[in-house]
């Protein structure tokens, strides 16, 4: 018997050396870098950062995710709060996952970066120390995990979808608070508000240039068009959309115009029977460009109202600025390129070609009020069609007599006229550019239709 | 006397020791087999690695008590073992970072109760097997 008791202790020692031989082989640093993951709002998050294994026994809940708040304490010794998303303890269901599960998990991610954010907000502005900063961070967790609990229950784990994007909406906002996002087209000086960054680019073919701010996010479409020089008749526009839109098979169409803030505004709503969807729009008009903001959103029975609700949240958000301080600043921070008479004998004036008459435009530009900086009348523009690199010299022609060259520069294009050089009571300026394979074939098209016309004695 | 009160009446610091002497035996085995990836070539490893501990843990109550554990008993015996196992398991996981992979305590407790219990009953039917024969090993 004491035999046994003694093989038996001696056996439980063995195998506590063999464990130690297992630990020993085994790669505790790579696994603990597998651990975490930096999580940025721009983060995607992947099936496989899943690791923990779900539970067997299934308890209601098809993902989990665990995220901390870390802090760091950096060189210059003001502490740094970061998110980290343990993979460890994160787990989802194979069976029943899908990418709008994910995507609620992933703004879980996000909830704890806004605490993040506020608490590195809070250390900068009281000047905290390593030890306050953890005391703080303890109050953020505590607010962030209600707010986390908050999130699951109005959305219903994400099962209800309306307002899962409401709170996807909703946490975009609050990330990007206090953050300038590319939302403003700074010629016309139009913008509307997105929760996220949208997508810039532009529509442009032979007959039109279309800027437009695009977000597709939260099951919707959220766009902003800005239609340069695009001067089209108003008279009977309503009724020419509302054909077109029965044309694409849209859906109980009502249209509207009213005034708004001294310009034509046309409203639309339809149902858009391919896609499954709901259309609003908003065309507006000033006196020289054309404003379109649309929102599609997915038909729900049941939370409808919260769609609607940011449809006209964006819709409503619409406004104009005014940018002349703004290029008054980037013509005095750029030196202002060199302008110089180019005299244009008689016969040659007919090769400026122009190749696109209005209402199209080739340019961005800036129409609502004459800039005047130091004595000179300051035209901001910037070719959509061609790069810069491929332009060999800007022309501004003046009253149709007078033809200026201005040198290239890297993106917008200041153009400058002196005053004095504006002596009729009404002048008409056109700008454009000459592209440098035109030069050489000296095919002088002129890449420009926009004609200004000012009369800058009543308007000084 | 049943053979459940017959267990609970013969229990001592023996049977502990013989479970914690099983529990610790399996878990650093699967571990170094584990970490060697032996498992991933000889699948039977994984069985031996299960049963050897459950072999050697009725063979000292054999010894011990003169007479072999019956199925109630070693029943009750499994459940010393993997009440054991799990606590190492716990321990072991956790100090090597990788809990995870097994996920929850109810899944590793879920998991060591349907390996051992499972392995016993092949062990039972094989240990009648050997008693046909005239062997009587555990």
């Amino acid at each position: 018997m004491a035999n046994l008791v003694k093989i038996k202790i001696l056996g439980i020692f063995f195998f506590l050396i063999s464990l130690s031989v297992s630990y020993i082989l085994f790669d505790f640093e790579s696994n603990e870098n597998l651990r975490f993951k930096e999580w940025h709002p721009d983060s995607t998050l992947y099936l496989s950062d899943f690791m923990q294994t779900k539970p067997f026994i299934r308890d209601g809940f098809d993902a989990r995710i665990a995220t901390h708040i870390l802090l760091l304490q950096s060189e210059n010794g003001i502490p740094f709060a970061y998110v980290v998303m343990d993979r460890f303890n994160s787990c989802y269901n194979k069976d029943n996952h899908s990418t709008h599960l994910l995507n609620h998990e992933a703004y879980h991610a996000n909830i704890t970066y806004i605490g993040a954010k506020i608490l590195n907000q809070t250390i900068l502005d009281n000047n905290l120390t390593y030890s306050e900063a953890l005391n703080e961070k303890d109050k953020i967790v505590q607010l962030i995990s209600s707010k986390q609990k908050e999130y699951d229950r109005i959305t219903n784990h994400s099962i209800n979808k309306p307002l899962q994007h409401y709170w996807e909406y909703k946490i975009d906002s609050t990330l990007n608070f206090g953050i300038e996002l590319h939302t403003i087209d700074e010629f016309s000086g139009a913008t509307a508000y997105f929760p996220d960054q949208p997508e810039v680019f532009f529509i442009k073919d032979t007959f039109k240039l279309f800027k437009v701010f695009q977000l597709e996010k939260y099951a919707m479409k959220f766009r902003f068009i800005t239609k340069y020089d695009y001067n089209v008749d108003t008279s009977d526009y309503e009724n020419i959309f509302v054909e077109f839109l029965s044309s694409k098979n849209f859906q109980d169409i009502s249209s509207s115009k009213r005034n708004y803030n001294n310009m034509l505004m046309v409203e639309t709503n339809c149902t858009d029977t391919v896609y499954n969807r709901r259309f609003h729009d908003r065309i507006i008009y000033d006196n020289n460009h054309e404003y379109q903001l649309t929102v599609f959103h997915p038909i729900s029975t049941e939370e409808d109202s919260i769609y609607k609700m940011l449809a006209s949240r964006f819709f409503d958000s619409f406004t104009l600025k005014d940018m002349s301080n703004y290029w008054e600043q980037e013509y005095l921070k750029n030196s202002p390129k060199k302008i110089s008479d180019v005299t244009v004998a008689e016969d040659a004036k007919g090769d400026f070609k122009i190749i696109h008459r209005l209402p199209y435009s080739d340019c961005s530009i800036t129409y609502h009020k004459p800039i005047i900086v130091k004595n000179e009348i300051v035209i901001p523009f910037r070719s959509e069609r061609h790069k810069s690199e491929d332009i060999d010299e800007i022309i501004v022609i003046l009253n149709n007599d007078k033809v200026f060259s201005q040198e290239v520069d890297s993106i917008n294009q200041l153009v400058h006229l002196n005053l004095t050089e504006l002596d009729k009571p009404t002048n008409k300026i056109q700008f454009g550019y000459i592209t440098k394979s035109d030069s050489i074939n000296k095919t002088y098209h002129f890449y420009s239709t926009i004609i200004y016309k000012y009369n800058i004695s009543n308007k000084r | 006397m049943s053979e459940v009160m017959y267990y609970i009446k013969t229990f001592s610091k023996g049977e502990i020791l013989s479970a914690l002497f099983s529990s610790m035996m399996l878990v650093s085995l699967f571990f170094l087999f584990k970490q060697l990836k032996l498992y991933d070539k000889y699948y039977i490893l994984f069985f031996l690695t299960i049963s050897l501990p459950l072999v050697l843990s009725h063979r000292f109550y054999l010894l011990e008590h003169k007479r072999r554990n019956r199925f109630i008993g070693r029943v009750i015996h499994n459940l010393v073992i993997s009440t054991f196992t799990v606590l190492v398991m716990i321990v072991a996981l956790k100090i090597a970072g990788i809990f995870y992979k097994i996920g929850f305590y109810s899944n590793l407790i879920f998991t060591v109760l349907i390996v051992v219990y499972f392995v016993e009953l092949l062990l039972t039917l094989l240990n009648r097997i050997f008693i046909k024969i005239g062997w009587q090993i555990w």
